[in-house]
Formats: structure tokens, sequence, C-alpha cells
């Protein structure tokens, strides 16, 4: 078992690669797409089991501006690492098989099912989730916009709802009705028939609907 | 009729969560037992005392407005903590193993590789498991031996990590001895059909609804001028709400659990597990702040609840149980299937004479279904009539409530026999309505409603997509390839019923601030924000100074489950009275000089008194006022306002909704496109506009999906469920509702005599019109019927084929 006690980028590379098959798998991606570490380090949040343990890979990850150190079991998908071993459980899990479209995350600003997605995957990525939206305790334009518009009821798809409309209004800032559909297609809802859902993201990007 | 209760039996009742299950989502079928129980209970509850009452405020602030609701910026947030969320320290997980077969004998389970796995801490079989009975018939315990449908629960391991339990559930061995199985209810009921269960009786189980007869049917339809009858059928569904059920439970020592359950009713799980582990209820704490929805999927302990418990404390460590898509669809309840067959005369005048349902009922594998006969008996007057429902036991898993339990069935059926009637009497169908609807009393019992609103709910959503101007005859508006449709349904339920347990309790801190305690979950119906509007209303306080008590039994009086409508009502009523209470006490103790010899707070009476904003002041001179914050620390310490219910008698509770869809069908493809749907629903007096807005609109989703596209098939001869995933279950999206401006409420506020300022429940007769009025539409627009939901492509293109062209 490799010594994956220190926590640079350096030592994850050479230990990841003599642990299980699974984080061995991951190391061509990690070694081509991750971003150069900044040049002023941030101190990393040291999470998950110890470092070390048997079958796990030593990896890094921002989320919501907090960069992140943890050993992660090359099983684990990234939907399982936010909620049970960061803690942030804002990310919910309602089918654990890419259908419903609640435990959306944005993995370097797109729109991605934290279920399908193993957590090795994001190596070195920037992840938001919900919990980054609201800043210093306000709520931003879109959660006030959905607020305002009552578009969550028992509120379980809503953070998924919630970063699928980000992804959007980055990427289109004043979408049509009809955009704003297709962009929350994938996300279901069973309490509110989707109607205040629009409206909320309509009146977040300055068109609020017309009767 | 039953028989006269005696006082020993009511209490029962009054004490036992199914019970109070039943009252509510299934009113008319127990209401001699309700009856008789409340004329027991206005005698024997406390009441409030005239003056207290009498305390109310005159004049609305805050009830009827329409304000954001308090429980949502956790939920915004991430912040709100489900269940399925809570992480306890040495927690273990767990994975389930369901049965391949739809009836089977468990021979033999060898969990023996499973156990030796590193990690593993138990595995819980029919071999280990508490053999007390939980449900049926067939009797049910935690764990059965001889499982009854595809999907039902043989294993549960609990390991260290989610994966360890997800490998040893892959190490089990099962030998079954396969049963014989049926998921087609008419098989069921056809002679010489397997007797699945030992019901002996042809696999029928005991109605929630004896018949009902009225007058002379047989011969009121043999003069009838016109007749007609038809059958018409509804599939199996799911509730499919986002949050799969699940449970966290740990023992606190031997005979203290706590536990976080995602469920409908807390106070009702906590008597569940007590009386299953045989402990005071009291040691039992359930905590559900949040719930991912329920739709009725969720109302008592389940098997969840009680696998979380039992594994806790075979292993002394926490455990969450969590189940994964495919097992909720599996194991969990699902809304019944019904096929009901009606027959009717109408006189010459237009108006039915006679009308006959026969519905039979898929009781499903232990049991819990019910009858569709209640909007069929509820909505339209006729002198004669038969209604008879009939509950058949199926291997098609788990029945039970669904929003609107049974009734969204009985609708599907009526309103496209009624369509069907009304073009035979050569009448509009809406105006064939309007000359039908019972709008004065419930026929079976004579009572008058204590609020009836269908005619405005019809008229209103008429006017609004533009009935008169768009309405054709069948198959008459076809351009090109594109044929338009507009179509109708009406519904009336016997949901946000009065219904037993009903207690609270608001109580003031000596700051002014107001905590609501009741145990009604806040599901996502806005049953939070609406309690605390009528409580902060009624004591007389700013909104923003109330707070729930968050579903936590340790702190919440029984007020029975969020279910059957009946939280706006059923709670908001004893919420309503534990806030006079208060009130009155507050009042009194600003005219009360204490000690003796000192002056009181306000020099009056206080009956003189009023409060609004936080302040008592005197009617005649509001300029002579002191804040209730004051009153309430000179003494000491908090006020507590108690609060119980029971209504007065001389009515039932009735509540309607009507709604209206314009469709396009493409006649190449068949395609249908719900291009317009305007709903209307009466809800006595809205308490939070923008909440009932919500429930209409989410509850007509759920029917867009139950009329369009919903169905659970199973795969024939060995009766396994083939739609166990979203992918193949099509709920529907974003993209199979209409667009903003055309989906559109229309709240109809009829007062209401019962309700806490005239409200009454409104989460689910939205849900019942929206997949008739679809059909009604495609016939409109194709002049093809279909009759058995839900209206796929296939059906529609087999109908196309049909069209006369």
């Amino acid at each position: 078992m490799s010594r994956l006690g220190r926590s640079t980028r350096r030592t994850f590379l050479r230990g990841a690669g003599v642990t299980a098959a699974g984080a061995a798998a991951v190391l061509p991606i990690q070694a081509s797409v991750s971003p150069a570490a900044p040049a002023a380090r941030p101190v990393a949040v040291r999470v998950g089991p110890p470092a070390g343990a048997p079958g796990t890979a030593l990896m890094e990850l921002t989320v919501n501006s907090t960069l992140y150190e943890t050993a992660v079991d090359p099983r684990w998908t990234l939907a399982e690492l936010l909620r049970d071993h960061l803690g942030l459980t804002g990310t919910k899990v309602g089918c654990d098989r890419g259908e419903c479209g609640s435990c959306t995350v944005l993995v370097e600003g797109k729109p991605v099912l934290s279920c399908l997605t193993l957590a090795t995957e994001v190596a070195g990525k920037k992840i938001a989730t919900v919990e980054g939206l609201a800043g210093n305790g306000k709520l931003n334009p879109l959660q006030q916009a959905f607020w305002d518009a009552g578009a969550a009821q028992c509120g379980f798809c809503t953070p998924g709802m919630l970063m699928s409309a980000t992804a959007l209004l980055a990427a289109t800032p004043k979408p049509t009705e009809d955009e704003v559909r297709l962009a929350l297609s994938g996300n279901l809802c069973r309490c509110t028939g989707y109607r205040k859902i629009v409206e909320g993201v309509l009146v977040a990007s300055g068109q609020p609907p017309k009767a | 009729m039953s028989p006269k209760l005696s006082t020993q039996r009511m209490l029962e009742l009054l004490d036992d969560p199914a019970f109070a299950l039943a009252a509510a989502e299934e009113p008319d079928a127990h209401q001699d037992e309700i009856d008789q129980i409340n004329d027991y209970l206005r005698s024997a509850t406390p009441q409030l005392p005239a003056a207290a009452a009498a305390a109310a405020p005159s004049v609305l602030t805050i009830v009827g407005t329409r304000v954001r609701r308090l429980e949502d910026p956790a939920r915004l947030t991430g912040q709100a903590i489900y269940a399925s969320d809570v992480k306890l320290p040495n927690m273990l997980y767990t994975a389930i193993l369901g049965s391949p077969h739809a009836h089977a004998l468990v021979e033999n389970i060898d969990t023996s590789a499973a156990e030796a796995l590193p990690g593993v801490r138990a595995a819980l079989t029919y071999k280990n498991a508490p053999n007390t009975r939980i449900g049926g018939p067939p009797d049910q315990f935690l764990m059965n031996q001889e499982v009854h449908f595809a999907g039902e629960e043989v294993a549960v391991v609990a390991a260290e990590d989610l994966q360890t339990a997800t490998e040893a559930i892959r190490l089990i061995k099962v030998a079954y001895k396969i049963l014989p199985s049926i998921t087609d209810m008419e098989k069921a009921f056809a002679p010489g059909a397997p007797d699945i269960v030992g019901t002996k009786n042809g696999n029928r189980v005991a109605s929630p609804t004896a018949p009902v007869k009225r007058g002379d049917f047989e011969k009121a339809y043999a003069s009838a001028p016109v007749k007609h009858e038809g059958r018409y059928s509804t599939s199996t569904l799911q509730h499919a709400y986002l949050e799969p059920r699940a449970a966290v439970a740990r023992w606190e020592g031997p005979d203290r659990l706590v536990t976080w359950v995602s469920t409908q009713y807390i106070a009702g799980v906590r008597a569940d597990l007590a009386t299953y582990f045989n402990m005071p209820r009291s040691h039992v704490r359930v905590i559900c702040e949040n719930m991912g929805g329920g739709f009725g999927g969720k109302t008592g302990a389940g098997r969840q609840a009680r696998f979380a418990a039992v594994l806790a404390k075979m292993t002394q460590r926490p455990v969450r149980i969590y189940y994964d898509r495919p097992g909720d669809f599996k194991s969990g309840v699902h809304r019944y299937a019904d096929i009901v067959t009606l027959k009717a005369g109408v006189a010459a005048d237009g108006k039915l004479a006679a009308y006959s349902a026969y519905n039979l009922g898929d009781a499903g594998a232990y049991n819990a279904g019910s009858s569709a006969l209640v909007p069929i008996q509820r909505l339209y007057h006729v002198e004669n009539g038969l209604f008879e429902h009939v509950g058949l036991i199926t291997n098609r898993g788990p029945s039970g409530a669904q929003r609107c339990v049974g009734d969204p069935q009985g609708t599907w059926c009526q309103e496209i026999f009624m369509d069907e009637l009304a073009e035979r009497a050569g009448l509009n169908p809406l105006d064939f309505r309007l000359k039908n609807f019972e709008t004065k009393i419930f026929q079976d019992n004579k009572l008058p409603w204590a609020s009836c609103g269908i005619v405005d709910c019809v008229q209103l959503a008429a006017k609004e997509i533009g009935w008169q101007q768009k309405w054709h005859k069948p198959g008459a508006k076809i351009t090109g390839t594109r044929a338009h449709g507009i179509g109708m349904a009406a519904h009336s339920c016997a949901h946000g019923s009065m219904g037993v347990p009903m207690s609270a309790m608001v109580r003031m801190d000596r700051d002014g601030s107001l905590d609501v305690n009741q145990t009604a979950t806040e599901i996502g119906g806005g049953q939070s924000t609406a309690m605390m509007m009528i409580a902060a209303e009624t004591v007389g306080v700013k909104l923003s100074d109330a707070q729930p008590g968050w579903g936590d039994t340790a702190f919440n009086p029984d007020a029975g489950g969020t279910y059957g409508s009946r939280a706006t009502i059923s709670v908001g009523s004893p919420v309503r009275n534990a806030a006079l209470d208060l009130k009155w006490q507050i009042l009194q103790r600003a005219t009360t000089p204490l000690p003796p010899g000192n002056k009181p707070m306000l020099d009056a009476k206080p009956e003189d008194l009023d409060s609004a904003d936080g302040y008592v002041f005197v009617k005649a001179d509001p300029s002579k006022r002191v804040a209730m914050k004051d009153v309430v620390a000179s003494t000491g310490s908090p006020m507590i306002g108690r609060g119980t219910h029971v209504p007065p008698p001389g009515y039932q509770q009735g509540v309607f909704s009507a709604g209206f869809a314009e469709i396009e069908v493409d006649l190449d493809t068949g395609e249908l496109t719900l291009v317009r749907y305007v709903l209307s629903n009466d809800v006595g007096k809205a308490v939070n506009t923008l909440g009932v807005e919500q429930q209409m609109e989410g509850g007509a989703s759920m029917s867009i999906g139950f009329g369009l596209a919903e169905e659970m098939k199973f795969d024939l001869p060995n009766n396994f469920p083939v739609m166990w995933n979203w992918e193949n279950y099509a709920m529907p999206t974003t993209l199979e509702h209409p667009k903003w401006a055309d989906f559109k409420p229309i709240i109809v506020e009829p007062i209401d005599a019962l309700g806490p300022y005239g409200a009454k429940g409104v989460g689910e007769p939205p849900c019942a019109p929206p997949a008739p009025a679809i059909a009604n539409a495609l016939y409109n627009a194709i002049g093809v019927r279909i009759h058995d939901a839900p209206i796929t492509r296939d059906k529609v293109l087999a109908a196309i084929t049909q069209m006369k062209r």
C-alpha cells in the first residue's frame, strides 16, 4: 500500500498509481485536464477516510471555493462524496441512476449528474453546489426569484433545479420560456407542475412572464 | 350503518393511527363511525370558553394574503435536512434484497456468506425478524416467508458502508418455491382463479363501502328515454415522490428510540413503533423536519422505519435505510387500478334519472385498496342509484392511498361517461353538467354541504378558456394534420374533512414570539406557513414572529398527519383554538391587577380588548395599548394556549374542482399536445393564495401524467413489474405541461361553515379533473373515445384509424 499522507499533487499522482485499479484508471484524466495548482495555495480541508486507507486514493477538488483534500474510495459517486463525506447534503439523490436530476451540480460550470459521476473523475476540478449559491446568508437573485414565485414545494428537486437554471442563465442570460423548459427538462419535480419553477427562472432573468 | 360503537371501541379508534388515516382519506366510508365519535367528543372534549371563542379577530389581515413560505429559505440553500440526509456517528448503511417472483415461498435463505463479508454487521430475514403482524390480509410481517409481490423485501443487510452492504446482498442464496400469481384483477375475480392468499372468497376482500341503493334504479332506468352504459379503467400508478423512502434510527438505551423518518405523520409513526417494540410512546422520538414528497405513500411507519429500528437494535449502532429508486417503485405503495362499469338513464328534460356504478378495485398484495365511488355518489343529483364496490387481492405490489385516494379513478370514469351521456341527450357537455350538479346536499345522508363552489368553478374556468367559442362538434376542427379539441371535467370528493385527532399548542415566549406545535408534517404543501398564518392572525402578532414545531414528536401534540387534504381544516382548527386560548389568557392577564392592589396594565374588561401586531389594545380607544410580550413577561414564564376541536354537527364536508383542457393531436404521429389547461378549485377561504396555487398546479400535473403516460406494466406470465424506474415510468417533465400563461389556476372561495376562517382543504381535488378533461378533449378532436387510462400514443394512433374522415 502506498503512502498517501502528504497533500501535494505530486504525491497524489505518484501514489494513486499503485492503489486500487479504479483509482489508477483516473490518472490520465487527472494528468490531462486538471488545472494548474494556484500560486498561493489555500489550506486544504482534509476530509474522508485516513490517507492510505486500503482501497482509497487521495485527491483534491474545489467545492464552492473551498479546496478539499480527500481520500476517496474509487467506487464512490460524486454525489456520495459530497453528501456522505464532505457533509454537503444540499445535493439530493432521487434515483441514483441519472433519471431525475436532483443531484445536478456544476463541474467547471457545466451541469453534471453527480450520481452518474465517479468521485475520482472530478479530481482537481471546481464543483459548484447549491450550498455555494447564497453569499453571506443572502439568497442570490435566482434563489430569491424561486422564493418569490413559490418554486419550491417539498424542496427535494430544488437544488438540482437551481443548479440547472444557474448553468442556463450563465450561458443564456435572457432565455425564452421554451429554452427554460428545455434546460430543466432533465430535472423531475412531482410537487409543482413546473409552472412556478419556470416563472422563477424567467423572473431571475429579468423577464417576468405575463398572463 | 355500522352498529352503535361502545365508548371503549371509540377510544380505541381514536388512538389508532390507521383509523385516523382512513377517516381522513375515506371519510364517506367511515361517516357513521366519525359521526358517532364526534357526538361523543362534543361532550368529552374540553371546549373553548365562549368568551375566548368570541375573541377571534373580526378583520383578517394575514389569512387570505399571498406570502412567501417560511420553510423555503432552508430548502433553497441546501440547508434543509431530510431523513435521507441524516448521518450519525458510527452509522451503518443498508442494502435490500427483493423477491424476483410475484408470489413465492422462501423455502430457505442462506446469509452466511454475506455475514462473513468484512464490514457486514447484520442480515435481517424472516428467520430473525420480529413476528409482530403489521398489516394484511394476508397477514403481513416485517419479513414474510411467503412473499406476495415482485420486489418484496426478503433480506436487509446492514454494513459499515453502502458498497459492502450492496456486495453482501449478492452473496445471499434464496431457495424460492414459486406460487401462482395474478396481476389482472378481472382474472383474480374470474371463477376458478387461484386463491392467491387464501381468502377462500375468490380473492375478494372486505370493501370499505357497503353497496348503496337509492330509490328504484331498474324502474327509472327502464323508463328513461336516453340510456347509456360503458366500462372505464385506470392504471396502477407510482407516487414517484422525489425522495425515496428513508429512515435513520438510533437507540439511546434499551427503551429509548430516536428516529428520523420521511413521513407524513410523525405521531402516527411514533404510535406504530411504540406498539411494535412494546414501549411507551413517549420513549419514541420521531423527527421529520423536511420530507421529499409523500402524496399518500408515506403515511405510516411502513417497513422502512421498522427496518431501521430493528437493525439498529440488533447491531446497537445507528442505521440508515434509504431505498433506491427501483426498490421504492417496487415495494412502495401504489395507486390501485380500478375498473368501473357505469350505466345511466336521462329523462326528457336532460336530468339524470337513474345511475349505477359497479367498481372492481385492485386492493394490491396486502389489501389497502379503496373505492372509486366517492365522486360518483357526490357530484350529480340522481334519485335512483346503485353503487357497489368489490375489492380484489392481486400480486401487483402493495396498494395504498395516492393523492385524492380512489377519487381520480372514479372521476376519470364518471367524467368520460358524462360527456357521452350529454351527447346522447343532445346537450353541450357543460350545460348537461350544470343541469345535473348536486349543489345542496350529500344525497346519501341528506346533510348540506359545508360549502359548495362547483358552479362557480365550472363557469369561471369555462369563461377563462373560452368554452363557448371553442367547443365544436367532434372532429370538426382539423387543419392539415392537426386536430383541435377541447374538453372538461368536474370533480367532488370528501377530502378536506374534519378528522381526529386534533390537538395543538401555541406558546408565547416572554419576548412575544410564537411557537406553534402540532404533528402534521410539512410535506411540501405549505402547511407550516398556513398554520403560522392562522396562529399569528388569531393571537394578533406579526407573521414573522411565529415559527412551527418543525416535525418532532418531542414537543408537538398529536394533530394527525398531512394527508386527506386535512391539514388546513383539521389542524388549522385546533391551532386556531389554541391561539384563541392563548389570546384570552393574555387579555385576562392584561386586565388583572396582580398582585392584589396594583393597577392592571389596561384598565378594561378582557372582552373590550383586541390584539394586533403584537399589541393588546382597547377596542374603543386603540391608543390605550400594551405590548403582548410585556403581558407575558409579567408572568415570568411563557404562556401556553391549548387547542382541540370537534366539528359542529349538521354539515357534510365536500370539495369541488373543475378542469378544462385544450389539445392538439397530430394525426400522422398520434402526438397529443396539451396546449392549455385551466383549473378551478373551491377552497373555502384561501389561507395563503400562493400555497393554494401551488397545490392546484402540482395536483393538475400529477393528473396530466395519469391521463397521458403513467402506468405500471407487468411482465406476463411472471407478473414482474417492468416499470421500475423513471426511464420507462413516464412522469411528466417541463415539456409536457402547457406554457406558463396557458396553465392557469382559478381560486373559488365559498366560505366554509366548518373550517378555520372558512378555509378547507385543497391538496387533492385538483388532481382529478385533468386526465378525463384531456380524454374528452381527445374525443372532441377526433371523434373517437378512449376509456382506458393512460392515453398513450399507441392508443391515440389506433383511435385515429377509426376516425370518420
